[in-house]
């Protein structure tokens, strides 16, 4: 596995089967194996007081009854969602995890891997992506970033903020068909984030 | 409680909803001035309460009537939220509101309105409330944009809203003396259809009217309504407005209004032969957009280059074409009639942009229609093989008309999917603007 330089970024954004857009400043968010991500615009934040504690058996109960009133209820009021269009901000208080959409859609080929991780000037400040984020092949849709502030004081945060970078990785494909067909079919466009399932697979180990 | 004290009353409850409402964020342009627009009015209100005898009982009516729209107003402000409908074609939208519907008010001679934006239930929510009744200490009007909550991200719907500006920009003082102009001079002195309401009548109860436009009138005759009696429970003056709001829809969308009119319009009346006493007939109003747009040269590929693109087009409008009522008795207008109000009504459109639709090159459709079919928001970007990335701006109707064209061309992506696309494509379009305009 290698990680693409600026060129081989180039000549596969030119190709067009690796798809980063727009890029508004090509000169300087496309740098030496990386491309910088811009913050989209919209925050969703954990809602206080909609939950006494995180427990993966809430998701596994939830998961046999998806449909159902409770289940919809605890998805739907566990985040709060705010849109904050252009030149609006929002304010990431200390200690705060925000889901957040890049402004970039993003595709991957089949034998590219994108790892995105937060920028080193503003993890400087506390801003941090919380886990390095790794997105599959045939992914397309928004990337979500997961916010959190680690410092001390808040950080004001404004829409097409350059927050994150990703940089790509090539795959070792045995059977290049085979791998194409499943990641063509794999992924849906995604265009919000939205919160994960913590016991999606795990239910065995959960009472 | 007296009548006059029952308003005394109503008038403090205003005053608290009033500041309930700032409890909540109204988007970029914040609730400064509407708060204050209100408070205006709402001062002014109480103070003629005041001055007002207890016996005046004309007067307190009138009063009665201005807490209600205040109250009615507030209200439905206060259920404006971000996230219940699509911002990025709102911020759009404004633009075009903003631009065509200055007035003369206390404040200035060339006076925006304020816009605000909220979603109601039901596919026919779309609306603009006009304020046609506004206390005279009113400074500036305040348009309320209403979109169907349902459909939050159906943008390509949304273009049915140029029919609302329509209504908006009749009821502006400004431009509503030349509009009238224009349809009296092209769409009525002309002769035809709409020369009288008597001649609407006429061709409404015409011997050789389609089977299921009789049918129509067998139902309304039960309900007592007749040739003779017609435009006594209609109304011919919106009748007139309606045609003449469609027209404005068309030429300030362009071609996906065309789009939304005819998806919208067939899904509340499927046969076409509906009308109200607002609205003339369904299918003949369908039947005169797509018409006029052919006049326009919308739908004219001989300049396009063979491939999907062009396919996509002559599929989209072949398709329209397709709905389009057969029978001659639907067309109300003929060519000549439209093509002149047409011209007139753009000339005055332009004069305020970016309320008339401009079409752009097959070009910049094509790339952008190329963009939809990788699954890509279809925005003015390309990256050149240096690696340098050239942003250009696009207007947002043309990524609404080329979402219709895809929706023709690539029917395997669902609806809402190709709708999400082009919602984000607005939004990207706006941040690709922001930055070229600061750059």
């Amino acid at each position: 596995m290698s990680a693409l330089s600026r060129s081989s970024l180039i000549k596969r954004l030119n190709q067009g089967d690796l798809v980063v857009s727009p890029i508004l400043k090509s000169d300087e968010q496309i740098g030496g194996s990386s491309i910088d991500l811009r913050m989209g615009a919209v925050v969703l934040v954990s809602r206080a007081g909609a939950q006494s504690h995180l427990d993966p058996s809430f998701y596994k109960k939830n998961s046999n009854d998806s449909s159902g009133h409770s289940s919809i209820e605890t998805k739907k009021q566990k985040h709060e969602r705010f849109d904050i269009p252009f030149n609006d901000s929002f304010l990431l208080h200390p200690g705060m995890l925000a889901l957040v959409p890049t402004y970039e859609w993003v595709v991957l080929p089949y034998d590219l891997q994108g790892v995105v991780t937060a920028r080193s000037s503003w993890a400087r400040e506390g801003l941090n992506i919380a886990t390095a984020t790794i997105i599959n092949p045939g992914y397309k849709g928004i990337i979500t970033l997961e916010l959190a502030n680690f410092g001390e004081i808040p950080i004001r945060l404004y829409p097409g903020l350059r927050l994150a970078q990703i940089a790509f990785y090539e795959l070792k494909c045995e059977k290049p068909d085979a791998d194409k067909q499943l990641t063509e079919s794999q992924f849906d466009m995604s265009f919000e984030p939205s919160g994960g399932d913590i016991s999606a697979g795990d239910e065995p180990f959960i009472p | 409680m007296s009548s006059k004290e029952f308003l005394r009353q109503e008038c403090k409850n205003i005053k608290d909803v009033l500041e309930e409402t700032l409890r909540f964020k109204y988007g970029l342009d914040g609730s400064k001035e509407f708060f204050e627009e209100c408070e205006t009015r709402r001062t002014f209100i109480e103070s003629e309460i005041n001055n007002v005898p207890e016996s005046d009982y004309s007067s307190l009516e009138d009063i009665g009537i201005n807490i209600n729209e205040l109250s009615g107003l507030i209200s439905r402000i206060e259920r404006s939220s971000l996230g219940e409908y699509s911002w990025p074609f709102v911020e759009e939208l404004k633009k075009i509101a903003i631009a065509v519907c200055r007035e003369s008010t206390l404040i200035g001679n060339d006076t925006p309105p304020k816009v605000y934006v909220l979603s109601d239930g039901g596919l026919d929510a779309y609306r603009i409330y006009t304020e046609p009744n506004r206390p005279r200490v009113s400074r500036r009007r305040i348009l309320t944009i209403v979109f169907p909550r349902t459909l939050k991200y159906f943008v390509l719907l949304h273009p049915i809203l140029g029919h609302e500006v329509g209504h908006a920009i009749w009821r502006c003082s400004k431009l509503q003396y030349e509009l009238k102009k224009i349809v009296q001079e092209e769409l009525i002195d002309s002769g035809g259809k709409f020369e009288s309401p008597a001649s609407t009548a006429s061709w409404i109860y015409d011997k050789n009217s389609p089977l299921a436009i009789k049918n129509y009138l067998s139902f309304l005759s039960k309900h007592g309504i007749n040739d003779a009696n017609l435009f006594h429970w209609a109304d011919w003056e919106a009748w007139k407005e309606e045609i003449l709001c469609d027209l404005i829809g068309l030429l300030s969308f362009g071609p996906s209004f065309v789009a939304a009119h005819c998806e919208l319009l067939y899904a509340l009346a499927p046969t076409g032969a509906s009308f109200g006493d607002e609205h003339p007939p369904v299918g003949s109003r369908i039947k005169m957009v797509i018409r006029a747009a052919n006049l326009l040269g919308y739908n004219d590929t001989s300049g396009l280059s063979d491939g999907d693109y062009k396919e996509g087009v002559n599929k989209f409008w072949t398709n329209l074409d397709a709905r389009k009522q057969d029978d001659p008795w639907y067309d109300i207008f003929s060519d000549q009639q439209l093509i002149s109000v047409m011209e007139r009504i753009s000339t005055l459109l332009g004069q305020y942009p970016p309320a008339l639709y401009q079409e752009t090159t097959p070009e910049v459709l094509s790339a952008l229609f190329n963009k939809v079919q990788k699954q890509v928001p279809p925005v003015g970007y390309e990256i050149n093989e240096d690696g340098l990335g050239i942003c250009k701006k696009v207007d947002f109707r043309n990524i609404l008309y080329v979402g219709w064209i895809a929706k023709q061309q690539i029917p395997d992506m669902p609806f809402l999917k190709l709708n999400q696309l082009c919602e984000y494509a607005i939004l990207q379009q706006r941040g690709i603007d922001i930055f070229l305009d600061g750059v």
